[in-house]
């Protein structure tokens, strides 16, 4: 299927289906491509130059492949071949092609697309983006389920695009979006970035630009040696952004005091 | 010119601290991040540029005031610790 994501067309031929893809259906000509294949792989002897606990990196000529792991056993391959990447899936399930193609996408984004991808669940309400961002598990979804019942639209709820576009960071839904299966075809202008932590009160904390940092290094994909300059434009201009570390309860409550604090710095900007 | 310094990471100045920070990485495990301070952070610099301790000694030992050879030994250390790291090569 050929889809339309951050403005670029990408044909994306995945066995298994990603729920959301049709909402990016587009039509044309495409340049870039994502394909997947249960076609057996053979890696030939390479000495891998990047080896972490999940993923053991090759190259070979100007192709990289990525060796995919999962508790030791190799679950499949990517090759990344400029603007083709294809993934051989050895694991033979859809969590698998899912996990395998978002690092294509990742790949697709970082190199070619200007951006990066932010674990976050972000929204909309009264024209103000607010990216949620936290360890996995800590209530994402959930702060943005009240902004959801209290009118906001979600881009995206777990894995969104920022795009530096005019010296603005701008919001990408990806097809990509977790458990929840959440992402709506618009993009916009961020705002605003909630560090997210569970407390039994609601209370906003101070937090120093170095901490935010850290915050952000955990929830995207560190510089790759192709796009260093770009990711440190867009980490700076994420620390330019209204910043808030929130403890709280994830009753509606939370979900008014943070509007109401967010609402009233953004009509004081 | 190969450098010693690796490719594999970069410099980064947040508010009031420098960190060293490793690159091509999805994910960031917070050790690896190594915190330096300013003085640090210059010489980091300047072996980037492929500066030697001897050289960034004598640049340095006009802005501090510092006798150069304690400066050397000073930068030598630093550069160990980079070293230990994976971030120097000899």
């Amino acid at each position: 299927m050929i889809v339309e994501l951050m403005k670029h067309k990408i044909n994306i031929n995945l066995i298994y289906e990603i729920k959301n893809l049709n909402k990016y259906k587009s039509s044309g000509l495409y340049e870039y491509e994502i394909i997947s294949t249960k076609d057996i792989y053979t890696l030939d002897e390479l000495i891998p130059f990047k080896i972490n606990e999940n993923k053991k990196l090759y190259k070979k000529d100007n192709i990289i492949i990525q060796e995919q792991l999962d508790s030791g056993n190799v679950i499949g391959y990517i090759e990344y071949i400029d603007k083709l990447v294809k993934i051989y899936l050895l694991k033979d399930d859809a969590n698998t092609e899912y996990l395998l193609s978002q690092y294509a996408i990742d790949y697709l984004i970082c190199k070619y697309f200007g951006g990066i991808l932010f674990h976050s669940s972000i929204v909309i309400k009264d024209d103000i983006c607010v990216a949620f961002t936290a360890p996995s598990g800590t209530g994402k979804s959930t702060m943005r389920r009240k902004w959801c019942q209290n009118g906001a639209i979600c881009i995206n709820d777990d894995k969104n695009a920022l795009i530096l576009e005019n010296d603005n960071l701008v919001v990408y839904p990806t097809p990509w979006s977790g458990k929840h299966h959440l992402d709506n075809n618009i993009f916009h202008k961020l705002d605003a970035i909630v560090f997210l932590s569970q407390a039994r009160n609601n209370e906003f904390y101070e937090i120093k630009l170095a901490d935010a940092f850290k915050k952000i290094l955990q929830q995207i994909d560190l510089a790759y040696d192709y796009n260093k300059d770009l990711w440190n434009r867009i980490v700076d201009k994420m620390l330019e952004l209204k910043l808030y570390s929130y403890g709280c309860n994830l009753k509606m409550e939370a979900f008014d005091k943070l509007y109401e604090r967010i609402v009233n710095d953004y009509a004081n900007k | 010119m190969i450098m010693p310094i690796s490719k594999g990471f970069i410099l980064k100045h947040v508010g009031n601290e420098y960190m060293i920070i490793p690159t091509n990485e999805t994910n960031v495990k917070l050790d690896t991040i190594y915190n330096i301070n300013e003085s640090a952070a210059y010489i980091y610099e300047k072996l980037c540029e492929g500066l030697n301790a001897k050289q960034i000694a004598n640049k340095m030992c006009v802005v501090y005031v510092a006798d150069p050879m304690e400066l050397e030994t000073d930068i030598l250390e630093f550069i160990g610790e980079l070293k230990k790291r994976g971030i120097y090569y000899d």
